[in-house]
């Protein structure tokens, strides 16, 4: 290779190189461009330009083949809070991110405070609630289309059992938005699981020592001691799962379609329909601008937020 | 309550909740065993266990093709991450330069950019370079990531300074210094980060559906979507039978990477 043969090479330039002169920093600055370089390449094309490019689409008309045609200044973000069906899919992106975020959290410090404790066997639960973390989008979607196939399900079934006359949620605007939290707060929680037993297992145990001490009750102790010692990991997982929830994606395109009657068209999902169903990149462009001005809003806050943990640590 | 009543009581619970919470996957796993004929009678009670399913998944769909793409171009991310991540977490972990603080929030910016506002864009240069319905297509994009760079950045902050001073006293140049001590030091992220990677990339859903016209370079979790899409829809048995194959990685990464999963999150915990 290239790099063994050439000892000017800033990469094998011995790693002491002290910034005392001024020619020693301006080697420096090219090793580091050389080992930033790659990453920098791939960033400007694929992350960056695209960026702007979709910033630019936003204030054009275009054609079917996705090329600026006319600039229309703001008129697309006019156009989409105008439209019914954009606000729709926005007050439904809202209710989900928000019922499927506090249910996944929920469930997550439930079983988290279940097994926290080292009693034997434990381990073992910890593994079971932890294992469904990473599984895909596509396959829980299957497995829950099984479940809640109205003629084959287990779930489908009792519900048919029990007498619920629509026993096929996803025909059901209510009850597709149900299926999609359920499987949303199913496939999040082991995430939310493990921090929050890391939280949970880093209370010193002296604390809990001396409230038995001062006669404390658990109640007591939940609220005055565990609640304050693992609110910033709820508060980071909050705004992580936040994030998360409002790119929701895989399980909208294979269990609802975004229907019925636009009830589950989520903004990603909409951004999509518009982009390579439709055609109609401009409008896609500003709805998707949109997204990430939310997910930009619930980053800043969680790095803010992260930094004072960290200080307070 | 006695301690020994309570314990049991305990573990009711627990065993009740893993139950819940696994039932979507042992209940796949049973169909995936079962005869379509009996899954679509309601028969989930059905004893007629066979591989049956698994056999006619593999010989009738495409699903061993959709897996070897997914897993060519989960390991081509992976590995491409490694090394521009790499690269990238030394410099900012171990060098000095003109606007290190600027190209650093550079980076950390795009981690606030969905990737959802980027794909229109995407698809049109990818379009331009030739690249759909390619592996080049489906992978290079990838090679960059903000969070891989500033996860390894982390573990390198760790190398102790001592070794650092001690490199630079025997003259290691950076490439052996990097080499030699600092990724062998930083092991258990560098296992994380390659568990994480090829996860994430293995479920990646939407930009292989935007980009892939054929089974030639379709992905597993698109393929599903196609299978589920054909015919092959009303035949549970083998649509279960290709969700577990498809599954079967994933349980396998976590089970052997749970460890490291673990001790990832605690000193990213600590650290970020």
């Amino acid at each position: 290779m290239e790099l063994h043969k050439n000892p000017d090479n800033p990469l094998l330039v011995p790693s002491t190189a002290a910034a005392s002169t001024k020619g020693r920093t301006l080697r420096k600055t090219n090793a580091a461009l050389w080992f930033l370089l790659p990453s920098l390449v791939i960033l400007a094309i694929f992350t960056f330009y695209p960026m702007i490019m979709t910033a630019i689409e936003s204030l054009f008309s275009t054609n079917v083949r996705g090329e600026l045609a006319q600039f229309v200044g703001f008129s697309n973000y006019a156009e989409i809070f105008s439209d019914p069906l954009f606000l729709k899919s926005l007050v439904n992106t809202f209710i989900f991110v928000i019922t499927a975020g506090l249910g996944t959290i929920a469930l997550a410090l439930f079983l988290a405070s279940m097994v926290s404790d080292k009693l034997r066997g434990n381990g073992f639960f910890r593994t079971a609630f932890a294992s469904t973390m990473g599984i895909s989008g596509a396959v829980a979607s299957v497995l829950f289309l099984f479940l809640f196939n109205p003629s084959v399900g287990v779930i489908g079934l009792l519900l048919k059992n029990i007498g619920v006359k629509q026993n096929n949620l996803v025909a059901d605007p209510t009850g597709a938005m149900i299926i999609l939290v359920v499987v949303s707060i199913w496939m999040g929680t082991g995430f939310s699981f493990l921090n929050l037993l890391g939280a949970l297992q880093s209370v010193p145990d002296d604390y809990y020592a001396v409230a038995d001490l001062a006669g404390w009750s658990s109640w007591q102790k939940t609220w005055k001691i565990t609640v304050p010692m693992v609110s910033p990991t709820l508060f980071f997982l909050l705004v992580v799962e936040i994030i998360g929830k409002f790119k929701t994606f895989t399980e909208i395109d294979l269990i609802t379609g975004g229907g019925p009657d636009n009830a589950t068209n989520f903004i990603a999902y909409k951004v999509y329909t518009d982009a390579f169903g439709n055609r109609n990149f401009g409008i896609a462009a500003s709805e998707a601008l949109v997204l990430t001005a939310i997910i930009a809003f619930a980053t800043w806050f969680q790095f803010r937020f992260t930094e004072r943990k960290v200080y307070y640590k | 309550m006695t301690t020994s009543l309570k314990h049991i009581n305990h573990y009711f619970w627990l065993t009740l909740v893993a139950l819940l919470m696994g039932a979507p996957i042992l209940i796949g796993i049973w169909a995936s065993l079962l005869p379509t004929a009996d899954i679509a009678a309601g028969h989930l009670t059905s004893t007629n266990i066979s591989l049956n399913n698994y056999i006619a998944a593999i010989q009738t769909t495409p699903v061993l093709r959709y897996m070897a793409n997914s897993f060519i171009v989960a390991i081509l991310i992976t590995a491409g991450q490694f090394v521009l991540c790499t690269l990238a977490a030394y410099a900012f972990a171990f060098l000095d330069f003109k606007f290190k603080k600027q190209i650093f929030a550079l980076f950390l910016i795009t981690m606030m950019l969905p990737f959802e506002a980027q794909i229109i864009p995407n698809f049109q240069t990818i379009r331009v370079f030739g690249w759909l319905d390619s592996y080049a297509g489906l992978t290079i994009p990838f090679f960059a990531s903000a969070f891989g760079v500033f996860m390894l950045r982390q573990a390198f902050l760790q190398v102790p300074d001592e070794l650092h001073e001690y490199s630079q006293l025997i003259g290691l140049n950076h490439l052996q210094f990097l080499f030699k001590i600092v990724l062998p030091y930083s092991r258990s992220t560098l296992i994380t980060f390659g568990l994480y990677m090829f996860l994430t990339h293995w479920n990646d859903y939407l930009w292989p559906l935007i980009t892939t016209f054929s089974d030639s370079y379709r992905t597993t979790q698109v393929g599903l979507k196609q299978l589920q899409a054909q015919d092959t829809f009303s035949n549970w048995g083998v649509i279960m039978a290709t969700a577990i194959l498809i599954l079967l990685p994933t349980l396998l990464i976590l089970l052997v990477g749970q460890r490291y999963f673990k001790k990832g999150l605690n000193t990213g915990g600590l650290k970020a």
